[in-house]
């Protein structure tokens, strides 16, 4: 192992030219696909942050009469419950107006981004709260102590509450105090938020098998479904067949079918990006590779023709990659993420996972890629390798035979016309940036448009 | 005993029209220990004949064996053992190692052999006495062609083979290293009963040798020393 390392540190230190291509192209890959990475999550993350906001950060709703809340088991080895919320809420009609009266504890409350904005919540019965929606459409006084006439009572706004996340009916909610839900016709719902660390389908399984709940049809948030994977997981080959069973459409429509579902499952398009951007990665390093072993390829022969074996060559080319692999990748991926970091605006998330796995893959292609090296030595016997760099002649053979038109292509471009080889780089990553942010914009701007035109709708129903 | 055995080898380079038959049915018994003169013209075979024996590409016809073993038949690993204990190889171009100093380059060898370890007491004296110890820490690139094929001997002798091939060793230096050199591969073979084929352009060092072969267009003729071509 200390030759190999003493020679693969010699051959860096030798060609510090070669070296510094190949950091810089590692470098360069790794920061474009770890910076993507970054964004990419970023705009899921504030994706996700949006859909919270707008639709409340509970998961599931499930009926409290399944179970004694205090009896209940808030955490295991397979989930962990965040948070869990009472709500009750008792539906009358009144004033020839839809409305609901409701209680919900504080942490549903916060679920549901009810926060108080005056006053208090009520705590005594005929006591209420209510945000501007309701005060608006109960044609009441914006001010505290301010009184309401409902069903032969007389309630007393002690509280105003900011409007909230959605919610299914479009009643009017009178927020009161427990007693008072309760001594009516009620319905009491369990809100439960799980830690964003895990699906939450499997968290949800496993809190109702360890609670010795049956459940089988729980309120589902559907704003944030497909962030937190509230829906049971399916495998590629039910989607395809799900799929090719859509008689009413046709292929095209099945292709988006498919691709929509499977992208909603399993983060395909995503998973796609990282892929393309790796292989990207994988093919500038190995170019340059590929150019550098070539180059060295009487040095190889006279390494085999004094006795060193392929296992000896391997750990020697194997090192001298890694050793440069390394630095480039902590150097690049960092890079990446801070560059991501400056370009994406609201709160940024670092794609650790894909720094960690890139990592490895990157590694493993070394592997191999430097077996892959040796094993195309073996073509050419000692004499043939080691007169390689004073034989023109058997460059042309090589670029006639189909299967190394690669290496050839690569190592012509990158040696003749290097400032193009190094444009080429630039613009691939220019592209990528440009592609992803072109398409994580197209994903804002389609949200926003979402949002906007429900605020409008909403605006409506407001004022008629 | 010979170390060495040639049967019928003929080596071909190209194909049809471009077919160059570089050796013509060679045969030849190399003792162990002895000294042999390889001369021949330009283009003759002498590197071919060499590159042969070495296992360095594969034979048209015919076989060659070295202490017992028909290289051919080795396996890729084993070749690489038996070429890193039994065989030391000057080239006729030096072929050192660029990116190592000229210690390293002739440490090389014997530092991948994990059952040996450098001896370098032997290195230190080997470099002394081909005179390029004070460039020991030298890249190839910053030495003479001199200077370099000496490191290239130092390199072959480094690891005490049995057999020393050696292609025009002395062909870039002047008389009086050149004698120093010869000296030294013949001292060192006495020392350690090493075998030595040596390709040479030089009559006068052929005539010291204790055995000289001809070669000519691919063929062998063998004549005691002092005779003519064609004897
Ligand atoms: N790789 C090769 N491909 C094709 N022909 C070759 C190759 N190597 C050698 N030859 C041919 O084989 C013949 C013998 O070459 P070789 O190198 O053995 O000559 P040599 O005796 O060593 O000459 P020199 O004294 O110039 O080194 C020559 O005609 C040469 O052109
Ligand atoms: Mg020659």
């Amino acid at each position: 192992m200390h030759n190999n390392m003493r020679l693969a540190i010699s051959y860096i230190k030798y060609y510090r030219k070669q070296a510094a291509i190949l950091f810089l192209g590692i470098c360069m890959s790794v920061l474009l696909m770890n910076g993507i990475a970054s964004l990419v999550y970023s705009n899921q993350n504030a994706s996700y942050e949006n859909a919270k906001e707008e639709y409340g950060s509970w998961n599931y709703a499930i009926p409290k009469n399944l179970i004694d809340e205090n009896k209940i088991i808030r955490s295991d080895s397979e989930y962990e419950l965040n948070r869990m919320g009472v709500y009750c809420s008792a539906p009358c009609e009144a004033a020839g107006k839809d409305i609901t009266f409701c209680y919900g504890d504080i942490q549903y409350l916060e679920m549901n981004h009810r926060i108080l904005l005056e006053g208090a919540y009520p705590k005594h019965k005929n006591e209420i709260a209510l945000d501007y929606y309701a005060l608006h459409n109960l044609g009441m006084d914006y001010a505290l102590g301010s009184t309401l006439e409902l069903r032969g009572e007389r309630f007393t706004l002690t509280g105003i509450v900011s409007e909230g996340a959605k919610t299914a009916d479009n009643s009017i909610l009178i927020f009161t105090d427990k007693e008072t839900v309760l001594d009516m016709d009620e319905a009491s719902f369990l809100y439960l938020e799980f830690s964003d660390a895990k699906r939450a389908y499997e968290q949800f399984s496993a809190f109702l098998q360890k609670n010795r709940i049956s459940c089988p049809n729980p309120e589902i948030n559907d704003g944030i479904s497909v962030y937190i994977g509230a829906e049971p997981k399916e495998t590629i080959i039910d989607i395809i067949l799900t799929a090719l069973h859509l008689d009413e459409c046709n292929a095209v429509g099945k292709l988006i079918y498919l691709f929509g579902r499977l992208d909603n499952n399993d983060n395909l398009l995503q998973k796609m990006i990282f892929a393309v951007i790796f292989l990207f990665g994988v093919f500038i390093i190995n170019s340059i590779f590929r150019v550098i072993v070539q180059k060295r390829k009487s040095q190889y022969g006279l390494l085999e023709v004094l006795g060193i074996d392929e296992k000896n060559m391997f750990a020697a080319m194997l090192m001298e990659l890694v050793i440069l692999f390394i630095p480039a990748y902590f150097i690049g991926g960092i890079l990446g993420i801070v560059v991501a970091g400056f370009l994406f605006q609201g709160t940024f998330k670092a794609a650790m996972d894909i720094f960690a796995l890139g990592f490895l893959l990157f590694l493993l292609f070394l592997v191999f890629c430097s077996a892959g090296a040796i094993r195309n030595m073996r073509k050419y016997t000692q004499t043939e390798k080691m007169k390689d760099s004073s034989y023109r002649k058997s460059c042309k053979i090589i670029s006639l035979k189909k299967h190394r038109i690669m290496g050839t292509l690569s190592r012509r471009f990158i040696l003749t016309k290097k400032t193009a080889f190094a444009g080429i780089i630039i613009s691939l990553s220019l592209g990528g940036v440009l592609f992803v942010s072109s398409t994580y914009v197209a994903d804002n701007a389609k949200q926003n448009n979402e949002h906007a035109m429900l605020t409008d709708e909403s605006l409506y129903t407001d004022i008629y | 005993m010979a170390i060495v055995i040639i049967r019928n080898l003929s080596k071909n380079y190209g194909k049809g029209e471009n077919e160059v038959k570089a050796l013509k049915h060679v045969n030849l018994e190399i003792n162990q220990g002895e000294f042999v003169a390889l001369l021949g013209t330009s283009g003759s075979g002498k590197s071919t004949l060499l590159n042969m024996i070495g296992g360095l590409d594969v034979v048209t016809e015919g076989e060659v064996m070295i202490d017992g073993h028909n290289i051919a038949k080795l396996s890729r690993k084993e070749l690489a053992i038996f070429r890193r204990r039994k065989i030391g190889f000057v080239f006729q171009n030096y072929s050192l190692m660029p990116v190592l100093n000229v210690y390293d380059n002739v440490a090389l060898p014997v530092s991948f052999d994990k059952s040996r370890h450098i001896d370098h007491a032997y290195m230190e004296r080997l470099l002394k006495d081909l005179k390029i110890w004070d460039k020991r820490m030298k890249y190839p690139s910053e030495l003479s062609g001199g200077q370099q094929q000496r490191a290239a001997i130092a390199r072959a002798l480094a690891n005490k083979p049995a057999l020393i091939l050696a292609d025009e060793p002395t062909g870039n230096l002047d008389s009086k290293t050149t004698n120093d050199v010869i000296g030294l591969l013949k001292a060192s073979g006495r020392q350690y009963n090493q075998t030595i084929l040596m390709v040479t352009h030089n009559e006068v060092i052929a005539q010291n040798c204790d055995r000289i072969i001809r070669i000519e267009d691919g063929v062998l003729y063998e004549n005691e020393k002092g005779g003519g071509l064609h004897a």
